[in-house]
């Protein structure tokens, strides 16, 4: 029926605003509790904190303006845990933590109080985990069979913290961080190799082929063969996978351009992820 | 050049700024605060539910017509829908009609989501919403597996607004005849829709609704519309929690079956099939 779309375009973005937000998050505290402090990696965290505020701040406004009711949806910051069942509850109790925290952590981090920093680190860790899973756990207890799965929560888990980490990536060529030859650009980008084939590979496609060909969901079917096959195949798994995944494994790939490229890339991918389980979740 | 001085410090900045945000937010709070729905207290320890037997049902539409009549609903919006399925290849091809409305489960999922508990179950189990404490964030369409929660994307009633008659010097406008009918903004104002869960007569846009049971009349032991207008008393609706009601021995009589029961939302709308009319007696029920 018309009028019942759930979640539509601000929605989408929203989800994809907090879940690389929350990434973000996450790669600037694990980078700060297990990683030996140099002034390169201050700043890469400093800057990986200030976007993922940025990108928080323009998600809250989209999910406010989607409000029927904005004014009204202030509520839920006045009264934490209205309603303690509903995860949207516990959502808007994440959103303002962690936009409270990071603005915290930034602090903490340019005033060189490594105390300070270390604990907000493990509490982020904590929030921004919530925050890049609470959509995905949103979802799961929704009407539609293809979201009804609890490889929803995990699933934009995993694609949250890659397009964190991609947003490292970038952030690190446009200001010019950490040179391909440190160890610690090594090992993140294979840590987002590997990140790309688990989320991508194991917990989306499978989950989607999965459920279109074992469970018989229509709209996992609309997704593989249907009318977002196009937007599956040629945007989640070539773009979003594939490519990126080539680009990491090229010589091109072990250039701080070359992982930029890939991060944007994956990044593409994860929203393309968003995208379809979202939209082709709601037409059946 | 000469420096900026600052008239303020950065602790009168901050504590001016976390004022302002928490007078807004009890700005947003407080109208809430002014009405409640009442409670239907002649319904208080009663489990309302409805059973529809698709054998007496024509599909004749007129619970659909008599919902939108007796709750005001919009154009574009059946709070109550006839749900039609074909199924089969000639010559063995079967048509249903199933009449679908709010199921007021005893497990609402939309209930469960709702983040400012304006989804809610009141006495009589019904499953209303307070249309005041609605932020619109469209979740408990996301949660209901039956599709029957609206939301009002634009102006309700906007064609009543419209003062540009069809034909100038010839025809009325819309708000002309509103005028004329002595009426507040649409000419089939239901008033004792005032202060129920719905919260108003007519209501507006950015919130969802949904069948609410007819409980501005149900209240008053009066039936639903839906119930109320059915030719052929195929809806019949009672108080499930009394084993002698109509309802009740309807569902120990028959086999009902109830949509997407694997879903365990535990919807309180059981379908029948009486294939020998006259079997039970021809009533509405009670409520």
């Amino acid at each position: 029926m018309e009028h019942e779309l759930a979640y539509g375009w601000p929605i989408l973005i929203y989800f994809f605003l907090s879940g690389t937000s929350g990434g973000a998050f996450i790669c600037a505290t694990l980078l700060t509790l297990f990683v030996e402090k140099t002034e390169k990696i201050k700043r890469l965290v400093i800057y990986e904190a200030i976007t993922s505020l940025i990108i928080l701040s323009i998600g809250a406004v989209l999910l406010m303006a989607d409000l029927g009711q904005p004014l009204r949806g202030l509520k839920l910051i006045a009264i934490p845990l209205l309603n303690p069942m509903s995860p949207l509850t516990w959502g808007s109790v994440l959103l303002s933590g962690n936009f409270v925290l990071l603005i915290w952590y930034i602090y903490a981090k340019q005033n060189d109080k490594n105390q300070l920093s270390k604990v907000l680190s493990y509490v982020g860790l904590v929030f921004a985990t919530g925050l890049v899973t609470y959509t995905g756990f949103l979802l799961s207890v929704s009407h539609s069979p293809l979201w009804q799965s609890a490889i929803l929560a995990p699933l934009f888990f995993a694609s949250g913290c890659i397009s964190g980490l991609s947003l490292l990536f970038v952030l690190n060529y446009i200001f010019k961080i950490i040179p391909k030859d440190d160890i610690i650009f090594s090992h993140l980008r294979k840590i987002l190799f590997i990140m790309i084939l688990i989320d991508g590979v194991i917990l989306t496609d499978y989950y989607i082929v999965y459920a279109a060909i074992i469970r018989g969901h229509e709209s996992a079917q609309i997704i593989l063969t249907g009318s977002f096959a196009f937007a599956f195949w040629g945007g989640e798994v070539i773009l979003g996978i594939i490519l990126p995944c080539v680009l990491i494994l090229s010589k091109f790939g072990k250039t701080e351009k070359g992982l930029a490229v890939a991060g944007l890339f994956a990044m593409f991918g994860v929203f393309m992820v968003r995208y379809i389980i979202i939209f082709a979740g709601q037409m059946a | 050049m000469e420096d900026l001085k600052l008239t303020t410090s950065r602790r009168n900045f901050l504590k001016s700024s976390g004022i302002g945000i928490i007078a807004t937010t009890v700005a947003s709070v407080a109208p809430e605060a002014k009405g409640s729905p009442s409670s239907n207290n002649s319904l208080k320890g009663k489990n309302i539910g409805m059973v529809i037997d698709l054998q007496r049902c024509t599909g004749c539409g007129g619970c659909v017509i008599g919902c939108k009549i007796e709750n005001n609903v919009q154009e574009g919006f059946q709070w109550a829908r006839n749900v039609s399925k074909t199924t089969g290849k000639f010559p063995n091809v079967a048509h249903e009609i199933v009449p679908t409305l709010c199921n007021h489960c005893e497990n609402a999922p939309c209930v469960k989501i709702c983040p400012t508990k304006a989804m809610h179950k009141g006495d009589g189990g019904i499953t209303k919403h307070n249309s005041q404490a609605c932020i619109g964030c469209k979740a408990c369409i996301g949660a209901c597996p039956y599709k029957v929660i609206s939301y009002n994307d634009r102006e309700v009633h906007s064609f009543w607004n419209n003062d540009n008659p069809l034909i100038n010097g010839c025809t009325s406008s819309a708000k002309t005849i509103v005028n004329k009918t002595g009426g507040t903004k649409v000419p089939y104002y239901n008033s004792s829709k005032e202060g129920t869960s719905g919260g108003a007569g007519v209501r507006y846009k950015g919130i969802v609704e949904k069948c609410t049971f007819c409980d501005h009349r149900i209240k008053d032991g009066k039936l639903p519309a839906c119930v109320n207008v059915c030719p052929a008393n195929a809806r019949i609706v009672g108080d499930l929690n009394d084993p002698k009601s109509e309802v009740s021995m309807l569902i120990s009589k028959y086999r009902p079956t109830r949509l997407k029961e694997h879903l365990g939302t535990k919807p309180k709308v059981f379908y029948i099939k009486d294939n020998n009319p006259g079997s039970y007696k021809n009533t509405k029920g009670k409520i």
